[in-house]
């Protein structure tokens, strides 16, 4: 269980979240929503502390990881994060994008190593991309190949920030699928996305963000259905017109 | 030590008047100065054996003695000036005057002050040396008045004085004293205090201790307030009336010893008298090469050659019998200097090595050990003095100036240094010519030069009206081509201190000066003369007859084959491991630069993040503010002379060089790289460190490759620089090659082309290599690459 109290970020002067509250239990989907600069991926990256928060505390598994005692580096690679931009290694091909951290942090052996690799290759649908240099990868293969990268750690969490919005339209679908399979799989998700569809079929529950603060956190059919609040109304009319 | 030094450099500023010295005076009609002295009134001068004689002593005249200390080494002095021999007889003291006026003796140096009685009868000199006079009592240990401390506590008190001096004069000065008659001798009076028969007895202070310190029986006490008569205070010459000129003459050569010079021949003979400073001669006696210089049986001299006829460069095939090789390189050196040292270095049962070095690197590299001494037509002038010891002159160059200076000039038909008016004419840098022209009347002074060759240039350019050097250069440098003459300048007065050229040692190598002061003297002056008409004719062998400037360079390529490539290898090499070592050390200076102090990080860890910073930025800020050559020349002559070879000491300097520049170039690639790599290593679980290695520097050495591969090209270039420590590489021989027949242009011809190639191939070859190296991220030319490493190792 990942554990957010009172969370409170700013950026200089500018309060980016504001006293967040939050519980992501076991084996849950949980997916947030809201419009830009509402913090909600300041949020998802406080989670793994890539980002400090001012203050607060966060727990994973019980463990506060701020103040507390904990090697944050064990941690990290126990939830697996999937970014907008993929950031898969620019010096690497794929396979070693996959298996740098497993030797590194896992200390498994380089054999070991690419042995889970190319099953998680496999499952994204790359396996035959295993020698290609990372450049020059299309954007969905890109992000495809940052999550098999992420799994590979064989993480209890999965962090995704925005994995969709910087592909082409028509390889969003592709990625979608592969989150969409592991959601099924039971893995414990925190999914940060615009893409209301997805959102509303894969969630356990659905978060509205908006001006660093939760405004609404219920169940997807009442969030895209029946929204309580004026300002998760107005943002979902908005989104959903077209 | 140290002043025996101070005595021979001396002597050979004396010797420099020698030519003249033509005057001539009745004393020394038959070339014999013969001196009379009672030689026992130690420090002035005092009477030892054969066995104990120090290098200053002088023979007695029909005596197996020897007769020191500050009077001896004076005389000896102005015997040297005065080009006679010093013979010195020893008399009575009160019989000096008799004799000085039978002409048994041509003058009285014996620790004589011209009292007004003396003046009546025989001419003084200007006093020789001040001794700014107290008077002592010389007691008996074991004497009543053993403990008097002023002149009030000798009531009643035996007290004599020496027989002819002013002493007796002075002891009615002394409340209560019992003059006792004057003794003939300092002897009798110390045999009569030693004793008993007398109290003791008045003397100078300088006298006293010396006298005291013989016997362990003997004390003394000053008596600062007896006042003296100012016509005692000092010790002059007596001459016979009537010897006016000499007297002058002696007066200029007095009076050309500077007090503190004669304050450290005092101390000399004091320690002379002593005996102490016999002991340390006879150590340094006992052990022949206990000089440091020659621990390792070599003798290492360093010299520019590039100052025909002293020095000059030639290549192996023109090598004449007297060329040595030069150390580290494929050319040989040779010329005067060289003959001479070869000489020296047999007599020293050592063997030469020739290092070549910039005039005004030489005396660092003296001082560094790198080299054990200076031979490259160096004079020993004041200011060098007080950085090394100098030998006596190898070569007196009966010293001429001449003005080199463009055929097509104004100035080209001069007739002597009046005919200078308005030229602007310059000079060597670190030589002395610099200071004497502004003694050439109307001359606008130029700031002196780096070498000989850029004075060639400028003056063939009109650049400048000419430039000032010494005769025989001058010769040699306008022989070389047709546009350049010289124009004598002869009535230019010159300091004695610049007229010869002598050896530089270390500071604190006395004994060793002494021995090569002992060599040269056995090498007779027209011995020195054929040796310098020797190396004449050689130097002017080397000069290619001029052709066309092509044909010029062609010929100075081929005979200096062997040295361009050399340099080409040495600079190659530098540049190459100056990158490849400059990267590492500039990969360790940017990930001490980039340290972010975290609020988590302990204390410890927070002071050592800042130390890193800190040290970094203070890092790169020196190098990058100070010019390469400079840190070449501290480094080298610093700290690393004595350990290293120049050319090793080259590759370290280029690398901690360029480290600074590659450290600022990787730290803006780091900067390029994306967040987002950082921030992907860290999600993973990667530790700061791990993603550094593993992701940011192998992107950060890619991106940057082009400004690397550009750094080593900058370095192919800057390693010219290194060439003030004696590096061997390609400017480093230019400069000697062109040095062979002052064909600087057409050696700088060769070495720009050089680098001109070098330069334009590799950076060619560098892009090539950048092009597929950037390409190459297809995984098959990879392997390709993987493949034919594998096969090429096989």
């Amino acid at each position: 269980m990942i554990k957010v109290e009172n969370i409170k970020k700013y950026f200089g002067n500018k309060m980016v979240l504001d006293d967040i509250n939050l519980e992501i239990e076991d084996g849950k989907v949980v997916t947030i929503i809201g419009p830009s600069g509402s913090g909600k991926s300041t949020l998802l990256r406080c989670m793994n502390l890539l980002e400090e928060p001012t203050s607060g505390e966060v727990y994973v598994d019980g463990q506060a990881i701020i103040g507390g005692d904990v090697n944050i580096n064990l941690v990290r690679s126990q939830m697996g994060m999937v970014f907008q931009h993929f950031n898969l290694f620019e010096n690497l091909n794929v396979l070693e994008n996959c298996v740098l951290a497993q030797i590194k942090v896992l200390k498994k052996s380089k054999q070991e190593a690419e042995q889970t690799a190319l099953e998680y290759l496999a499952n994204v649908g790359l396996s035959e991309f295993k020698n290609t240099k990372v450049s020059s990868l299309s954007g969905g293969q890109k992000q495809r190949v940052a999550i098999a990268r992420a799994l590979c750690m064989n993480p209890k969490y999965m962090l995704f920030d925005e994995p969709t919005s910087a592909l082409d339209p028509e390889v969003v679908g592709d990625v979608l699928e592969v989150i969409k399979d592991l959601a099924k799989s039971g893995m414990t998700m925190v999914v940060v996305t615009h893409e209301m569809g997805f959102a509303k079929e894969v969630s356990d529950r659905v978060i509205f963000m908006d001006k660093g603060l939760i405004v609404e956190d219920t169940d997807p059919q009442t969030m895209f259905t029946n929204p309580k609040h004026e300002r998760t109304q107005e943002f979902l009319k908005r989104v959903l017109a077209y | 030590m140290k002043k025996i030094i101070t005595v021979m450099i001396l002597m050979i500023s004396l010797i420099g008047f020698n030519f003249n010295a033509s005057e001539t005076y009745t004393q020394i009609e038959d070339g014999v100065l013969t001196i009379g002295t009672d030689c026992a009134y130690a420090p002035y001068a005092f009477t030892t054996t054969e066995e104990n004689a120090s290098n200053t002593a002088v023979k007695i005249a029909d005596s197996g003695a020897y007769c020191d200390g500050y009077d001896v080494m004076l005389a000896s002095q102005i015997a040297d000036e005065l080009g006679v021999e010093l013979e010195i007889k020893v008399i009575s003291f009160d019989g000096l005057t008799p004799a000085l006026n039978s002409g048994q003796i041509d003058m009285i140096i014996a620790g004589m002050s011209a009292t007004p009685d003396r003046a009546k009868e025989i001419d003084f000199t200007t006093n020789y040396y001040n001794s700014e006079i107290i008077m002592s009592i010389v007691m008996g240990k074991d004497s009543p008045f053993a403990e008097a401390k002023t002149i009030n506590d000798f009531e009643g008190a035996e007290i004599s004085s020496q027989l002819g001096t002013f002493h007796s004069d002075l002891l009615t000065e002394v409340p209560g004293v019992t003059v006792v008659n004057a003794m003939e001798s300092v002897d009798t009076l110390l045999q009569a205090t030693e004793s008993g028969t007398i109290d003791g007895y008045m003397t100078e202070t300088d006298a006293a201790e010396a006298q005291a310190k013989s016997s362990d029986k003997l004390t003394y006490v000053d008596l600062p307030d007896l006042e003296i008569p100012a016509e005692f205070t000092g010790v002059s010459i007596g001459l016979k009336k009537g010897s006016g000129d000499f007297v002058e003459k002696l007066n200029t050569i007095i009076n050309g010893i500077s007090d503190e010079t004669k304050d450290t021949m005092m101390e000399e003979a004091e320690l002379k008298a002593e005996g102490k400073f016999v002991e340390a001669e006879d150590k340094s006696a006992e052990t022949e090469s206990a000089y440091p210089q020659l621990e390792d049986g070599v003798f290492t001299i360093g010299t520019d050659c590039a100052y025909a006829p002293y020095a000059f460069t030639t290549t192996e095939a023109n090598a004449s019998n007297t060329a040595v090789q030069i150390a580290d390189s494929s050319a040989y050196c040779d010329g005067y200097d060289i003959m001479i040292a070869s000489k020296i270095a047999e007599q020293l049962d050592a063997t030469l090595e020739v290092k070549v070095i910039s005039f005004d690197g030489l005396i660092p590299a003296v001082n560094s050990g790198q080299i054990d001494a200076i031979i490259a037509g160096m004079s020993a002038t004041p200011d060098r003095k007080n950085e090394l010891d100098f030998t006596s002159n190898y070569y007196d160059s009966n010293l001429l100036m001449a003005i080199v200076t463009n055929t097509n000039s104004e100035y080209a038909d001069a007739k002597g240094k009046d005919d200078f008016i308005g030229a602007e004419i310059s000079s060597q840098l670190g030589t002395f010519h610099g200071d004497l022209l502004p003694d050439v009347p109307g001359v606008n002074v130029v700031s002196p030069m780096e070498s000989v060759d850029v004075l060639m240039q400028a003056t063939k350019a009109e650049t400048i009206d000419g430039y000032i050097t010494e005769e025989e250069a001058a010769v040699s440098q306008a022989g070389s081509s047709e546009d350049l003459t010289y124009i004598l300048l002869e009535d230019l007065d010159i300091d004695p201190g610049f007229s010869g050229v002598a050896l530089g040692l270390k500071k604190g190598s006395e004994g060793l000066v002494t021995e090569i002061d002992g060599i040269l003297t056995d090498i007779s002056d027209a011995e020195r003369e054929q040796l310098m008409a020797e190396a004449n004719s050689k130097a002017n062998g080397e000069y290619v007859e001029e052709t066309s400037f092509l044909g010029d360079v062609w010929n100075l390529l081929v005979s200096n084959k062997a040295l361009y490539i050399e340099g080409l290898k040495t600079t190659l090499v530098l540049a190459l491991f100056g990158t490849v070592f400059g990267t590492l050390v500039g990969f360790v200076i940017v990930s001490l630069r980039i340290q972010e102090v975290h609020y988590k990080d302990k204390p410890v860890v927070k002071v050592l993040k800042k130390f890193a910073n800190w040290f970094a930025i203070v890092y790169i800020d020196i190098i990058r503010g100070t010019p390469m050559m400079v840190q070449a020349m501290l480094f080298f002559y610093g700290i690393a002379a004595n350990i290293m070879e120049p050319n090793t000491a080259g590759v370290i300097i280029i690398s901690f060089n360029t480290a600074a520049y590659i450290a600022e170039i990787l730290r803006s690639g780091i900067n390029a790289i994306d967040p987002g790599q950082m921030e992907a290593g860290r999600s993973l679980g990667l530790t700061n460190n791990q993603a550094f290695v593993s992701i940011i520097v192998p992107q950060t050495l890619k991106n940057t490759l082009p400004a690397l591969a550009n750094e080593l090209i900058v370095n192919i270039k800057d390693s010219s620089v290194l060439s003030v420590i004696a590096v061997s590489e390609l400017f480093y021989a230019t400069k000697q090659a062109a040095s062979t027949g002052y064909q600087y242009t057409e050696s700088y011809f060769i070495s720009a082309a050089i680098y001109l190639v070098l330069t334009i191939t590799l950076t060619r070859v560098l892009n090539i290599v950048m092009r597929k190296l950037l390409k190459s991220e297809n995984t098959e030319e990879m392997m390709n690459l993987q493949n034919i490493e594998e096969a090429v190792k096989l």
